[in-house]
């Protein structure tokens, strides 16, 4: 099965310390892991994930402006030839704290397939990684 | 003393040098130029060849080429003409662009994603010598390419096509392309972002020799020379390349050459210099590289170079109305491609012109920088090459031999006034700024020393830079009377 994964961080956020960790993470667990660091724009993950045929795109934010960042991103993937590509967004997505529900909802309606807040099960998300991938026709 | 000679074939003119690269301080001795001999290129080698040798015509050259071996290269009938093809705009379809013009090609045709029916087309309209076939990084993407393999499998082309893809895609395409001329070589982009150009430059090379320089006539003049004979862009990228080894201030050099049909440019700097706070986004680039413009040129490609630049050139021209004369300048130029500026206003027009070329070209070889503003402060983010390195600026071609050092409108040269306006442009929708030379020297190549003196670059380096070095500093050959025009403006 294909294995190859996009990740970064969106927007203008040098956080680079938790990308660097998910870079490690998700490559021991097995996915070829293509890490573009920080400050990438949307057009760059989907870029990437055309040369390298990923699977899924990881898209990290850090900084409370996610809803910014990631906005229209499912549609972009799909005017670029990317519709079934699994999508996953996590970080500190908004500014202060929302109820979970609440933000999921919010970037799952932008069409992202999961959405992770900063205390989530590293190796839950692997797993469900692994399973959204293989569950693509 | 150990003398060498040294032969660029133009489409137009047949230019030649013969150095010394024996003594302590190496030196071009003599020039000449010929007429381009488009029947048989042999007879313009060997006309030029047997003036710098003083040798009477008839004579024998293969003898008194023992002690001045002879170094050529060549552009003539339309020099190496590549396509690039790649799959996303900002990565494989730019590395093949970067990778081909790098191997000194002239770029035919790039297309990105798939090939469909009109390309197809254009390309058959085209017939390129190369197709330089990348897509994909290794293990990643499959549909295009394969896509792309098909295309170019039915297409009625008659290039070589070079496949530098996705690796894990080798068979599949070499199956596909079974009926082709087929070379493959490691993948240009292995990594996203991450480089690998020098083995298609390599073959590139290889398949110059073996069917270009063959099927152009070629073949006696490579039967004289000491080396094999290159495409003369690469000549001049070779000399580029070795021009540090000349000294600390040739360290970070930019050569521009500016002709009828096409402006190039050479950079041998650092791409990108990590310092902090400044983010790269996109390809590294090779310290040393090759861009080629198709469209900025002086005289065949006089109109598409109005075009790109008519917000330049309006702008330079100010309140001044004379865009219709301009319009009936540029027809003139594209039409008649030997024709000289007469008037003081035609002078102008070619300035204006040139200063265009030179402002897009400069622009398209550099990169960007655009700031953003962080929760951890301001990040300068990069894209494309650094040239803020750039210490010194060569200018070469027929045009800025002529007024590389003085425009016809003023004091200032016209590439230092091209760089100044292409350094104070800012994009209005992401307000990024080209990452151009800050406070260059510009030293003017005017005896357009610099092919010929590319070719002996491998095997004479040192002298190679020093003569380059001693020439743009100071020292004027006289050229003979009767071709002082002798550069080519195709």
């Amino acid at each position: 099965m294909n294995r190859t994964i996009v990740l970064g961080v969106a927007g203008a956020d040098c956080h680079s310390v938790g990308n660097r960790i998910l870079d490690a993470f998700f490559t021991e667990k097995g996915f070829r892991v293509v890490n573009l660091g920080v400050m990438v724009s949307q057009d760059e993950f989907i870029d990437a994930a055309i040369e390298a045929n990923a699977a899924a795109i990881l898209v990290s934010s850090l900084y409370g402006h996610g809803e910014l960042d990631c906005a229209g991103f499912r549609d972009r993937c799909v005017e670029r030839g990317l519709e079934r590509i699994v999508l996953y967004v996590g970080g500190n997505l908004v500014v202060g704290k929302a109820p979970r529900e609440e933000v999921a909802a919010k970037f799952t309606a932008m069409g992202f397939d999961r959405v992770f807040m900063p205390a989530d099960d590293l190796e839950e998300a692997a797993r469900l990684l692994a399973a959204d991938i293989d569950g693509q026709p | 003393m150990k003398r060498v000679l040294s032969v660029d074939i133009g489409s137009t003119w047949t230019k030649a040098a013969l150095f010394d690269v024996g003594s302590q301080t190496p030196a071009a001795l003599r020039r000449a130029a010929v007429p381009t001999t488009q029947d048989d290129l042999f007879e313009g080698v060997a006309r030029v060849a047997r003036e710098l040798l003083d040798l009477p015509a008839e004579a024998p050259l293969a003898p008194a080429l023992d002690d001045a071996p002879l170094y050529a290269c060549s552009s003539a009938k339309g020099g190496l003409s590549i396509a690039a093809i790649g799959i996303v705009p900002d990565l494989t379809a730019r590395v093949a662009r970067l990778a081909a013009a790098s191997a000194g090609g002239r770029i035919a045709a790039h297309h990105s994603y798939r090939l469909g029916t009109r390309e197809v087309a254009a390309l058959e309209s085209e017939q390129p010598d190369i197709v330089l076939f990348c897509g994909g990084t290794d293990g990643g993407n499959e549909s295009y390419v394969r896509a792309n393999a098909r295309a170019l499998s039915g297409s009625a082309l008659a290039a070589t096509i070079l496949y530098a893809g996705n690796a894990s895609m080798r068979d599949e395409v070499s199956g596909i392309l079974r009926g082709k001329r087929l070379v493959v070589v490691a993948n240009a982009m292995p990594e996203v972002g991450a480089l690998d150009i020098e083995p298609a430059r390599q073959a590139i090379r290889g398949i110059y020799l073996e069917s270009i320089v063959k099927g152009r006539g070629l073949g006696r003049v490579r039967e004289l020379c000491a080396a094999d004979i290159r495409p003369t862009p690469l000549a001049v990228f070779d000399l580029v390349g070795m021009l540090a080894s000349a000294g600390r201030e040739w360290s970070d050099t930019l050569v521009i050459d500016m002709g009828g049909a096409t402006t190039d440019i050479y950079s041998h700097t650092t791409a990108f210099h990590g310092e902090e706070g400044w983010v790269l986004r996109g390809i590294r680039e090779p310290a040393l590289t090759r861009t080629v413009e198709g469209d900025l040129g002086l005289r065949v490609s006089a109109r598409s170079a109005w075009h790109t630049g008519e917000q330049y050139i309006s702008q330079r021209l100010g309140g001044d109305h004379a865009a219709g004369a301009l319009g009936e300048w540029v027809e003139r130029a594209a039409r008649q491609t030997s024709v000289l500026p007469a008037s003081p206003e035609e002078r102008m027009f070619d300035d204006l012109l040139a200063e265009a070329c030179l402002h897009h070209a400069l622009r398209r070889h550099a990169g960007t920088v655009e700031e953003a503003y962080t929760a951890s402060g301001k990040v300068r983010v990069q894209k494309g090459k650094d040239l803020r390195g750039v210490r010194r600026i060569v200018a070469s071609g027929g045009f800025l031999a002529r007024r590389g050092m003085r425009g016809s409108t003023g004091s200032a040269s016209p590439v230092l006034r091209a760089l100044a306006m292409a350094r104070a442009h800012v994009d209005e929708r992401t307000g990024a700024a080209s990452l151009l030379p800050e406070a260059p020297e510009v030293l003017t190549d005017r005896q357009y020393l610099f092919p010929l003196l590319g070719n002996i670059a491998a095997a004479y380096p040192h002298g190679a830079a020093e003569i380059a070095a001693a020439c743009l500093a100071n020292a004027h050959l006289a050229l003979p009377p009767d071709s002082t025009e002798g550069h080519d403006h195709a």
